[in-house]
């Protein structure tokens, strides 16, 4: 009886944790919506939107989780950050070669011009969502040490819902202005 | 002598963490060709870029929970392995059931309020592909994960990458689905 009150007490948690990280990412699809019919001729920077948004969950899973390991409190974040900069750097040139030449395939001629602007952004975004991530989760981690709370329960799905929602505010910032 | 195992620990890290990352990207192309090569269809409807993220968030999380939770008690109920892989199964149905409803209702909400979506037909189409990503993709994530363990191999290290890979471009076609039979 108390571990099936028990069982259906952590399916509500379990339920409602998944709905709300999953409905903070709506604020980032705000901004998707907001210029939905500007970036559906962008081929490149549509082909890139699932890459940018997956990039952004899988850094902030391994930053979230260095940072609140107690082990890892003991190395360098410089060593951490060094590792993450530099992975972030090639998948910054892949996310950009692979959109472009999927577009390419479906036909989209993209110019001199275009390619310095979509190459520019990956590379800025990218790099700003990273340094984002490493000072939120420094910042969290502290805070909830500071307070006796587990960071390991929280560290990950904040990071990721608030670098989601930056990452496509800076898609709809650069598709109001850049594009 | 610490030094050089430290620097060995970091160029580790960064094969690993390079190589995840680089298979989740690959599919996550994928899911944007998908995307871009039914863009009239998604565009058709007011609400669906808002609700994109949201979709290929869920899917995800309940996705790796599954995983995790089928690799961590795979000793445990070695010998009721079909019983327990059902069972959780069965949970992960339940909570992406639960959390696609919540969901539609905030998402539907704000494409209303903010974008004049119709507040029903974003509903819908929100729930209907978050079902079907757990109907059909679940099952797959799972036995995949089993039978990763069954080889002796470590799903904690696979699976995350390959599920998001998965679900990035499935949510995407289960998105266009919902909206063929909502519309």
């Amino acid at each position: 009886m108390i571990a099936k009150a028990r069982t259906i007490r952590t399916f509500i948690i379990v339920a409602l944790s998944c709905a709300a990280a999953s409905s903070i990412s709506l604020i980032g699809g705000v901004g998707l919506e907001a210029v939905s019919e500007k970036i559906l001729p962008l081929v490149p920077m549509l082909i890139a939107i699932p890459a940018l948004n997956d990039l952004v969950g899988s850094y902030a899973a391994v930053i979230a989780a260095h940072t609140g390991d107690p082990t890892e409190r003991q190395r360098s974040h410089k060593e951490l950050a060094r590792v993450i900069y530099r992975v972030a750097l090639y998948n910054i040139v892949a996310i950009a070669l692979l959109s472009l030449l999927v577009a390419s395939f479906r036909g989209y001629y993209a110019d001199f011009d275009f390619l310095l602007r979509f190459g520019g952004f990956v590379l800025v975004s990218v790099l700003i969502v990273v340094s984002f991530m490493f000072a939120l989760a420094g910042g969290l981690d502290r805070l909830l040490r500071n307070h006796r709370y587990n960071p390991d329960e929280l560290l990950i799905p904040v990071v990721t819902s608030l670098a989601d929602i930056l990452m496509l505010g800076l898609v709809a910032l650069a598709v109001l202005t850049i594009f | 002598m610490l030094a050089r195992r430290r620097r060995k620990a970091l160029y580790r890290d960064e094969q690993e963490i390079l190589a995840a990352t680089f298979l989740s990207l690959c599919g996550a192309v994928l899911a944007g060709l998908i995307l871009e090569m039914n863009k009239e269809t998604l565009a058709s409807v007011a609400g669906v870029f808002l609700i994109l993220p949201g979709v290929f968030d869920l899917g995800g999380s309940v996705a790796g929970a599954l995983g995790a939770k089928l690799s961590h008690g795979y000793k445990a109920h070695a010998n009721k392995i079909r019983v327990f892989f059902l069972h959780s199964l069965a949970y992960s149905l339940g909570v992406m059931t639960v959390a696609a409803v919540i969901l539609g209702v905030f998402g539907a909400g704000i494409g209303a309020l903010i974008f004049d979506a119709d507040f029903g037909e974003v509903f819908k189409i929100t729930v209907i592909a978050c079902l079907i990503c757990a109907v059909v993709g679940l099952p797959l994530v799972g036995s995949f994960a089993l039978s990763l363990h069954k080889r002796g191999v470590d799903a904690d290290n696979i699976i995350g990458p390959i599920e998001t890979s998965f679900f990035d471009s499935f949510s995407v076609v289960t998105l266009i689905i919902a909206i063929w039979l909502v519309t």
